[in-house]
């Protein structure tokens, strides 16, 4: 299961029009060209590691980061779905700086084993384009931050950014098997959280 | 309360289904399960939604501008100059040091009776100061030798760097000037350890160190583009 295969695109920025030529210019070392991509993927890599990590500044210290990394690997870049390579980048990029987080003692992100994170900053992500942030992508996304870290990540990169079992075992380092439960026991879990806004489900 | 009843299969299977993963969409028994338990087909039902939602999330507009490119000056910079402008800052605290021990010795010259400064141009006054100081160990003679044949050993070594650096940057004339200065300075032969001389060499050699790492750490930008 590819990232976001299409038909699943919904309110994520979708590709370029002219996107293949420019991906190829941008590989050859057109600067123009990865800064174009950037610009109009950036919200893409923020919104994924917002979600992961559950704070506004690091979140956008993270896409920097992999807006770096990224830039580093075009070179190398052997095609397939452009957002869905430079959304890995990001997703390492946000794994890495939780990981150096949570080796902080005075991390600002709440401990993984209490289980109860603060809620989102809700004043910190706006949404892009015509998405108007509904009171359900509020609830799930709040909800979201409530799940363990760990089950969190699983289903943000699984269920949120259409990542297969493999590809969110590699960017969390874990095993499959691991991964596997941490994606249904986020499920549950948040299928539990959402239990009393059972209204906004129904469409 | 948990309705892990043991004819339904575990939640976490339901979850599998609902996510269309192979192992549970071929698991005729746990469909068969699912078709006729309202229960756990209700499951189902809500997690494909929350998963059909979930994907549906909006990307989000950054907290902050981002620099969507780094700048090559930059990027140049860490990969082919790093090395030499890592150099600045140990040269500056050096020299900074050396000039430091190099003005005290001098000023206890003079506090010594001496009227070092003036004097130290020449060499000729510098050796009957040497004389004379020698004479007078006191105060200055304590502390000073140590702190100039630190400074002896320290600076060829460190002085041997900038001038690598000078080699490898020969438009940078104020580094060879500073690497001429303190060549000649050097080479001043008749070195006593207690006239003003070697503490001219020493403020000299600390001050030429001092601005070969400014020039480093400001003048060696990486080239853009």
């Amino acid at each position: 299961m590819p990232i976001d295969e299409p038909g699943r695109q919904g309110n994520r920025t979708p590709p370029l029009p002219d996107e293949p030529a420019i991906v190829a210019r941008a590989v050859e070392g057109d600067r123009t060209a990865f800064a174009r991509l950037m610009e109009h993927y950036q919200s893409a890599c923020y919104g994924l590691a917002w979600r992961l990590l559950g704070d506004a500044e690091m979140a956008a210290d993270a896409t920097q980061d992999a807006l770096v990394h990224a830039y580093d690997a075009i070179a190398g870049f052997r095609g397939g779905i452009f957002r869905s390579w430079l959304l890995r980048i990001t997703a390492n990029a946000s794994y890495d700086m939780l990981r150096r987080a949570q080796r902080r003692p005075t991390s600002p992100l709440p401990d993984p084993e209490e289980g109860q994170p603060e809620m989102p900053d809700a004043a910190a992500p706006n949404p892009v384009a015509e998405a108007v942030r509904s009171e359900l992508y509020r609830y799930l996304d709040q909800a979201l931050q409530q799940l363990p870290e760990d089950q969190r990540t699983a289903v943000v990169l699984c269920d949120v950014y259409g990542m297969d079992y493999n590809e969110v075992a590699a960017a969390t380092e874990s095993a499959l098997g691991t991964v596997k439960s941490r994606i249904h026991r986020g499920r549950l879990r948040l299928r539990e959280l959402l239990a009393e806004h059972r209204e906004l489900f129904e469409r | 309360m948990t309705m892990q009843h043991s004819e339904h299969p575990q939640d976490e299977r339901l979850s599998a289904l609902a996510g269309g993963d192979p192992e549970a969409t071929t698991d005729a028994s746990l469909r068969a399960h699912v078709d006729a338990c309202s229960r756990c087909a209700g499951v189902v039902d809500d997690i494909g939604r929350l998963r059909s939602t979930l994907a549906d999330l909006p990307d989000l507009a950054p907290s902050r501008p981002l620099q969507l490119v780094p700048p090559v000056a930059a990027r140049r910079g860490r990969e082919r100059m790093g090395w030499l402008r890592r150099l600045a800052a140990p040269a500056m605290a050096a020299g900074a040091g050396l000039a430091v021990v190099g003005a005290v010795g001098l000023a206890a010259i003079g506090a010594g009776g001496m009227a070092a400064m003036p004097g130290a141009q020449s060499g000729a006054e510098d050796h009957a100061a040497g004389d004379r100081e020698g004479a007078a160990p006191a105060e200055p003679g304590a502390t000073a030798p140590i702190g100039l044949s630190g400074g002896a050993t320290a600076s060829p070594r460190l002085y041997g760097e900038s001038e690598e650096v000078a080699s490898a940057r020969p438009s940078e004339t104020g580094v060879r000037e500073r690497a001429d200065e303190s060549a000649e300075a050097r080479s001043a032969p008749p070195l006593s350890l207690d006239g003003p001389a070697p503490w001219l060499v020493v403020l000299v050699l600390g001050a030429g160190l001092f601005v070969a790492g400014l020039v480093l750490r400001f003048a060696v930008q990486p080239r853009a583009g």
